[in-house]
């Protein structure tokens, strides 16, 4: 299990996707709501790990270079952000949240990792799936965090990120399994231990997600 | 959960994001559908009414209609304003949180559960029996307790597939109860007992304290689901004046059609008559009375509307309920469990719960053969309004002492709503809490001598010191967690001061973790 230690792949939002997705049928593993929240989550943290933003006191988000990122969706994320006044962590992931989806899904069909699928449907309306082309480079974040977890092993900053977004998405359960208390407990041991500012943006995309999941929309 | 919208323009420069998110949000007339799903007109004047008549024999239920939306009024402009301060969509927990401290926030949080609990047992008896007496009236005599069973299936799988009856068909079953609902009115009132209309059920004179506590807490039961409009704070557009408005507005056409509808149905009996015809007739008195003078079609119509009422209010009862669990298993209030949802985004276990509750009620009520109708239903929904009714009183005290601490919000708010409301409506709900403690065998019709009198309202009492209990041990085992209590987050093992005050208006910024680091 040498390759165990391959890192994930490195941008948040990318590795948030293959998480949320089945990695064969590239079916939704939780609420598509809530994955666009996590997705938007995601953006925000690659941003993070650039120390590109940051939050101040007031939970605003604050842009902090204009160095260009070299992904085209963190570069309109972050060209979004520095074109509006601070606004608070949660209004930037419902506003993210909106168009997340459709953006990191671009993003995954311009790496080649996932293939359109049209659905014909027998009564008119068609409806678009995102069918993984690897299936076993899909699976990797998902199995990364799944051993990481089962083996105890020492979490990279990266490994933390994903963790807690699962966590506060409810993606985490798969990654728990077989794993019984022992696991859950490294997992929320690894999460609070994670810098603050990722803690921070965890707790606001919590927040999100209940709301969400609370008022159904 | 926590930090709220500022207005769609910050210091003069208009924000695409804030109007995206603006086009996105629940708008009036959803806020006020939302709170009708629960409130159900034709369950509470047919089924509600009709019930308070045989039960407690008080016959102004009419004036009790009226008295209890005054009250309602009252408690919901401090309550309103609360909804500004604090968006959290388990409002009476987080309210109480913010204004009394964590420990009764719990307590309530117990509290609600059960009395929403409660309340959607008693509405899956009342299907059951009003589905029953609608297929009676087609000729079929299927029994109440396997009608209730294919519901408690049915609000199973909706609940599951996280179906809101929301929007479109909510609002057009609405329409067509709130039509049917007065036409029966219009035809009691054209055709009053003797030829003589009366308002002797709008009339205070005869009726004793006790009766009219008591009248007051059934009548409650029929306004429970008014104030899930704060719920939904965080998704209205321009909360601060559709989240009042939409309250208002449903306790006023709530009021009016309770109101009127009960009082025509005690003018078509006869003052003399209503409670002995209640007792005789049940939810079938309006029917009764106005067989004589309307066509088949119509009083098909109203037993079909009176089903799906209850059913809609039963559902809508399941999804709150199952929707507190969530929130409480998110703050680990209860066990984490409670957290999960599935791939509709319905919360999985709070759901099953209450399918199970639900369920194991209405086997029992049918092994044992009591009553669907005057203990399931009526008792039931009662007991849950009851529990509502403390939950009120409580939150009016909160509401008190969480402005009295932040003056520069009372200044903004006023008196009237921050001070004197409050303590208007903590005075008042607390007098009725206190009669219908006192007088809780006529309210649930036992016997005067019965244990049950004290088991009710004691069982909230049980639930509350759970409440505590897990506070309690929470603070000691779990300080992190006790830290998130009614924040609406969940416990990630920090303490994040998310902002729990709206920044919109004129309040200004507000910092964050004022919530925090009170040591309560």
């Amino acid at each position: 299990m040498t390759h165990a230690y391959r890192p994930p792949a490195a941008l948040a939002a990318t590795d948030f996707w293959m998480l949320a997705h089945h990695e064969r049928s590239g079916q939704l593993l939780v609420p598509g709501r809530v994955v666009a929240v996590g997705l938007a989550a995601a953006l925000l943290a690659e941003l993070l790990v650039e120390d590109r933003i940051g939050f101040d006191q007031q939970h605003m988000v604050v842009p902090v270079s204009e160095y260009p990122p070299r992904d085209a969706v963190a570069h309109q994320v972050l060209d979004q952000l520095h074109g509006e006044d601070r606004l608070p962590v949660q209004v930037w992931l419902r506003h993210l949240a909106q168009t997340a989806y459709e953006g990191v899904a671009a993003r995954m069909l311009r790496r080649r990792l996932v293939e359109r699928v049209e659905d014909r449907r027998l009564l008119g309306r068609s409806r678009v799936t995102y069918r993984p082309v690897d299936p076993n480079a899909s699976g990797w974040p998902a199995a990364r965090l799944h051993i990481f977890l089962l083996e105890q092993r020492v979490f990279a900053d990266a490994d933390v990120i994903l963790a807690g977004l699962a966590k506060v998405t409810g993606l985490h359960v798969r990654a728990l399994e077989g794993g019984g208390h022992l696991a859950e407990r490294y997992l929320d041991a690894q999460i609070a231990g994670a810098r603050p500012l990722y803690r921070e943006l965890f707790a606001h995309t919590a927040a999100v997600v209940g709301s969400t999941v609370m008022s159904g929309r | 959960m926590s930090t709220s919208f500022p207005a769609p323009v910050q210091r003069g420069r208009p924000s695409n994001v804030l109007a995206s998110l603006e086009r996105t949000r629940l708008g009036l007339g959803r806020l006020i559908a939302s709170a009708f799903a629960a409130v159900a007109p034709a369950t509470v004047v047919f089924g509600g009414a009709t019930g308070g008549w045989a039960v407690t024999g008080v016959v102004q239920m009419p004036l009790a209609y009226v008295a209890v939306a005054v009250v309602l009024a009252v408690f919901s402009v401090g309550y309103v304003a609360m909804s500004r301060q604090i968006v959290n969509a388990g409002a009476f927990y987080s309210y109480i949180t913010a204004g009394l401290g964590r420990i009764p926030g719990v307590a309530a949080a117990m509290t609600a559960l059960q009395a929403y609990t409660v309340m959607q047992i008693g509405l899956a008896g009342g299907f059951g029996y009003g589905m029953h007496q609608t297929l009676l009236a087609f000729g079929h005599d299927v029994p109440w307790w396997l009608l209730s069973g294919v519901a408690c299936v049915v609000v199973a799988v909706l609940g599951l597939l996280r179906v809101d009856l929301s929007g479109t068909i909510l609002a057009v079953f609405l329409a067509a109860e709130l039509v049917i609902v007065l036409v029966f009115a219009a035809v009691h009132i054209a055709h009053p007992a003797g030829g003589v209309t009366t308002f002797d059920a709008l009339s205070p004179a005869h009726l004793s304290f006790a009766g009219m506590a008591v009248a007051a807490c059934v009548t409650i039961a029929g306004y429970v689901g008014f104030e899930s409009a704060p719920v939904y704070s965080e998704e209205a557009r321009d909360a601060s004046r559709t989240v009042p408005r939409a309250t208002f507005i449903t306790l006023l056409v709530a009021m009016v059609v309770y109101a009127v509808g009960s009082w025509a149905m005690a003018d078509a009996a006869g003052p003399g008559q209503v409670v002995g015809l209640a007792a005789t007739h049940f939810s079938e008195l309006p029917f009764v009375l106005a067989k004589p003078y309307l066509g088949e079609v119509w009083l098909d119509a109203g037993h079909i509307l009176f089903s799906t009422s209850l059913f809609a209010a039963m559902l809508s009862f399941h999804n709150t309920a199952a929707r507190y669990t969530f929130a409480l298993g998110r703050e680990r209030v209860l066990p984490s469990a409670f957290e999960r949802f599935n791939g509709a985004g319905a919360p999985v276990w709070g759901s099953v719960t209450q399918t199970l509750l639900a369920t194991a009620a209405v086997v029992l009520f049918a092994a044992q053969g009591w009553d669907p109708f005057l203990v399931l239903f009526f008792a039931g929904t009662v007991l849950g309004g009851f529990g509502v009714l403390l939950l009120m009183t409580v939150t009016s005290v909160a509401v008190l002492r969480y402005f009295a601490r932040q003056r520069p919000r009372r200044d903004n708010f006023g008196a009237w709503a921050t001070v004197v409301a409050p303590v208007l409506s903590a005075v008042l709900l607390a007098v009725v809490t206190v009669l219908t403690v006192w007088h809780f065998d006529l309210l649930v019709g036992v016997p005067a001598t019965s244990a049950w009198r004290y088991t009710l309202p004691a069982s909230f009492a049980v639930a509350a010191v759970v409440g505590v209990a897990r506070a309690v041990y929470l603070r000691s085992m779990r300080p992190s967690a006790y830290a998130g209590i009614g924040q609406g987050a969940p416990d990630l093992g920090t303490a994040i001061a998310l902002a729990t005050a709206a920044p919109a208006g004129p309040i200004g910024a507000t910092g964050p973790g004022e919530m925090t680091g009170r040591g309560r």
